[in-house]
């Protein structure tokens, strides 16, 4: 590192579901305030990177540190209460809970807010990602885009100050991709570090500061996202795969 | 020989015939889990109402020796066929009711069919516990010092046949292939013109054919009555565990190893503990090898 | 609330004004209400199917009888204190088991109980401290008239039902429900399930402890069959599924329906019974999972909508 504190950094995380060697050696390191974007062909092992930064799956050799600690050995709740949290691929949700408790849980629970205070705080993340008015109805009604939106608002009600999005913006129109970007950033605006999973090249431009690709597992390039794209290692792994 | 040594030698016999009684019935109990193993790998429902399908083949067995004369080994095929068409139609009519509702709906469901079975089967056989006598199985084969009487090893030898047939059924033929297709993903399964409702009717059909075959082994040797369905369908879960969720031949060992431990029990601690045994050593797996002893099993 | 004051002073002072045999039978749709309500604060809540919770009335039944006889101790006191026993070992044995998730929980409460009724019946000769009495039982002194039970387990019902409107309401009610619902997102977004599910286990097993303590006293006569039988956890499943799972007053509604049924069948037709409570039980996990408090509420709105309407 030079100088500059990460809030969060991977070094040498490998995972192995069996024969199949997911994640491989792969070093990485968030700065704070920062919007870091993971790219790479399916398969690439983006998802199992953040499940097992997000304590979801223990990794297989390796170490996650926030703010300098190890988070190794560490159960999933109590990585949330540290601070890291992520959305879902698939968005999750408690289908019966409304919308509304579906992120006054996580402020319970994650940040340890008591009733009154993570109630209030339930209704400000709903408005910050445009739910409010949903807010009484039970989360199953809600559409696709708006379940990537309540995932949002749940991850932000944890407290968390390293936020992982998988795939949030994944099949959206132009223009909800336009205000989907602008919610990130305000969410880095918050003062909260970024990882950010797309598929959705365009997306990840306009968005990250930095972007970290994988490929089989391993990282194979790491940069500004003008540098990322022109680097011929990604091009034959990621884009490869578009032009092959 | 000095008094102690004949007696560490009957002391080894005692150990050696506890063990080989543990494989016999070991392998029955293989040939009444697998159905289990079957239908949760392929539907993911988890059929309470299991053991009560080993009960209804035991009963099957009964009834036709006893009332229509038919040999035992004669009643297998028809124990099959008839807890075939049992199970197709419960999950057919019933079970494919509560696909992608959580697993709760269909353990409930299984669990409200178990407590009709049962209670329909006292209501008509009563509580009686029921014993038939085969002549040509009542006798015993003579190994060196250990005996085998021939009901448990005809059961034994049919219980692994069935488990080895059902696997051979999976793995050789188009059926077993499209069993195994929709088992790993029904809707790729769909596309292709498999009709997911109907192959999970097959294998509930399948499982619960062998369970009842299962039943009518248990049949040659022990009584028969309604309410022991509840122990096979502990039995049946435990073996599951221990070879592995969702690892077909995984039940062999999970057979074995629960037939050896409940044997041991019985001859050094007591025979009314098997079952806290058997749990012990659930448990003990569940903690520590959720993936079975062989370690091949799914985890959940 | 004004509804639940009066319903409940209408029950404190029912005694007055009915005979024994309405006592008799309110005492027993009080029990099974607070049984079934025992149920759904861990399935109803939580998500997790229980199918061992007789463990916890076996050792009521049986932890009150020994310290009433043997240590001599009021039933009150000894009641007291075996609910303490049944949370200490429901804190023991939830510790392993609750970490077993879904239908691998349901089988192996299931494989609880069936192994601590076989315990409790082998336990006298095994360990040679008599407290279960084998297969024989034991008889304990004849209680004084019925309305101490009626009072010991309205109060219990009360508990439980006002610990169910506590978990509509609370952090721990919030975090449990989540939990039900998707338990990893729950863990995802910090709550610490295993805690929560071994607390709400322990407070089951406190009431359900009470219950079977108070339930073997007002029999007098127990044996480890029937208290650590199957029979009663089915019973206590079917009322709250059919009152409605995880709704405070389903089981209430549930073990009412239930009990009054069963009292007009008699005991000449328990296989019957069984059957229909079966049938029940896949009837109404296919076709009406929300229970008679879902038609209730039905009804309620189609009611109200109706009202509004004439107005």
């Amino acid at each position: 590192m030079t100088g500059i504190v990460a809030v969060l950094e991977c070094r040498a995380v490998s995972k192995s579901f069996g024969a199949l060697l997911a994640l491989n050696g792969v070093d990485l390191a968030l700065r704070e305030g920062e919007i870091l974007g993971i790219i790479g062909p399916n398969g690439a092992g983006k998802s199992t990177l953040f499940n097992v930064i997000a304590g979801l799956e223990r990794p297989t050799s390796g170490t996650v540190y926030y703010r300098g600690c190890s988070m190794s050995g560490l159960p999933t709740h109590a990585v949330c209460r540290m601070g890291i949290a992520k959305t879902f691929q698939i968005p999750r949700f408690f289908p019966r809970l409304t919308v509304l408790e579906n992120v006054l849980v996580a402020g319970l629970y994650g940040k340890g807010a008591g009733l009154r205070e993570a109630q209030r705080e339930a209704e400000e993340w709903l408005n910050f990602v445009g739910l409010v008015d949903k807010a009484g109805s039970p989360a199953a009604k809600l559409s696709i885009s708006e379940r990537r939106r309540l995932d949002l608002a749940r991850v932000l009600a944890t407290g968390a100050q390293v936020i992982l999005l998988d795939e949030n913006m994944a099949g959206l129109s132009h223009n909800e991709m336009e205000a989907a970007v602008s919610l990130v950033r305000s969410v880095r605006d918050r003062g909260k570090s970024l990882m950010v999973i797309e598929h959705v090249m365009r997306a990840i431009v306009g968005v990250a500061d930095r972007v970290v690709v994988l490929n089989y597992g391993e990282k194979i390039a790491e940069g500004s996202p003008g540098e990322v794209m022109r680097d011929p290692a990604v091009i034959n792994a990621y884009l490869g795969e578009a032009y092959a | 020989m000095t008094n102690d040594s004949v007696r560490s030698v009957e002391q080894l016999t005692v150990a050696g015939q506890t063990i080989l009684n543990g494989i016999l019935q070991g392998g029955v109990y293989a040939a009444a889990a697998v159905g289990l193993s079957l239908i949760f790998g392929v539907s993911g429902i988890l059929n309470a109402a299991h053991g009560e399908l080993v009960m209804l083949g035991a009963f099957g067995t009964y009834w036709l020796f006893k009332l229509y004369r038919v040999d035992p080994l004669l009643t297998l095929p028809i124990s099959f066929a008839l807890l075939f068409l049992l199970g197709y139609a419960l999950q057919y009519l019933v079970l494919n009711r509560t696909l992608g509702s959580p697993l709760l709906v269909s353990l409930l469901v299984t669990f409200g069919i178990s407590l009709i079975l049962v209670n329909a089967a006292l209501r008509v056989w009563s509580a009686d516990y029921r014993m038939m006598t085969v002549p040509y199985l009542d006798r015993s084969l003579t190994l060196g010092p250990f005996i085998v009487p021939l009901s448990r090893l005809a059961a034994f030898a049919v219980g692994v046949g069935a488990v080895a047939g059902l696997y051979w059924l999976l793995q050789r033929t188009e059926l077993g292939r499209m069993i195994r297709a929709t088992a790993q993903d029904r809707e790729m399964a769909s596309l292709v013109g498999v009709n997911p409702r109907l192959v999970y009717a097959l294998a509930f059909g399948l499982g619960s054919g062998i369970s009842g075959v299962a039943g009518s082994l248990v049949a040659f040797y022990s009584p028969v009555e309604p309410n022991m369905g509840l122990t096979y369908t502990l039995f049946a879960f435990s073996v599951v565990v221990l070879g592995g969720m969702g690892y077909i031949p995984g039940v062999l060992w999970g057979g074995f190893a629960l037939g050896i431990a409940q044997a041991l029990t019985e001859t050094y601690i007591e025979t009314g503990l098997s079952l806290l045994v058997v749990f012990f050593l659930l448990y003990l797996v569940l903690q520590f090898m959720p993936a079975g002893i062989l370690g091949k099993g799914r985890i959940e | 609330m004004r509804i639940a004051l009066v319903t409940l002073a209408a029950l404190v002072l029912l005694p007055l004004g009915a005979g024994a045999y309405a006592i008799r039978l309110a005492t027993l749709i009080f029990m099974w209400a607070a049984l079934a309500g025992s149920w759904n604060l861990l399935a109803g809540y939580g998500g997790a199917v229980d199918l061992g919770p007789v463990v916890y009335y076996g050792i009521g039944t049986f932890a009150t009888a020994n310290l009433m006889m043997k240590a001599h101790l009021p039933f009150l006191v000894s009641l007291g204190l075996a609910g303490l026993i049944a949370m200490a070992i429901a804190f023991l044995l939830g510790t392993p088991t609750l970490r077993l998730r879904g239908a691998y929980f349901a089988i192996g409460t299931l494989a609880l109980a069936e192994s601590a009724k076989q315990l409790a019946l082998a336990w006298d000769r095994l360990t040679g401290i008599p407290l279960t009495g084998g297969s024989a039982g034991i008889s304990l002194p004849l209680s004084a008239g019925y309305l101490p039970f009626y009072y010991v387990m309205l109060t219990v019902m009360v508990l439980v039902t006002a610990t169910a409107f506590w978990l509509e309401r609370s952090k721990f009610g919030y975090g449990l429900r989540a939990v039900g619902e998707n338990d990893l997102l729950a863990e995802a977004s910090g709550v610490d399930l295993h805690r929560l599910k071994r607390r709400v286990y322990m407070m089951s097993a406190l009431f359900i402890a009470w219950t079977g303590g108070t339930a073997g006293y007002w029999l007098s006569y127990i044996n480890a069959t029937e208290a650590f039988g199957a029979a009663t956890t089915f019973q206590m499943v079917v009322m709250a599924l059919l009152g409605g799972l995880g709704t405070p007053l389903g089981p209430l509604a549930g073990a009412g329906f239930l009990c009054l049924v069963s009292e007009l069948l008699g005991t000449r037709f328990v296989y019957h019974y069984l059957i229909a409570i079966g049938s029940i039980i896949v009837a109404v996990s296919l076709f009406m999972p929300s229970g008679l408090m879902g038609i209730a509420r039905m009804a309620i709105h189609r009611g109200g909508k109706r009202a509004e309407t004439a107005s």
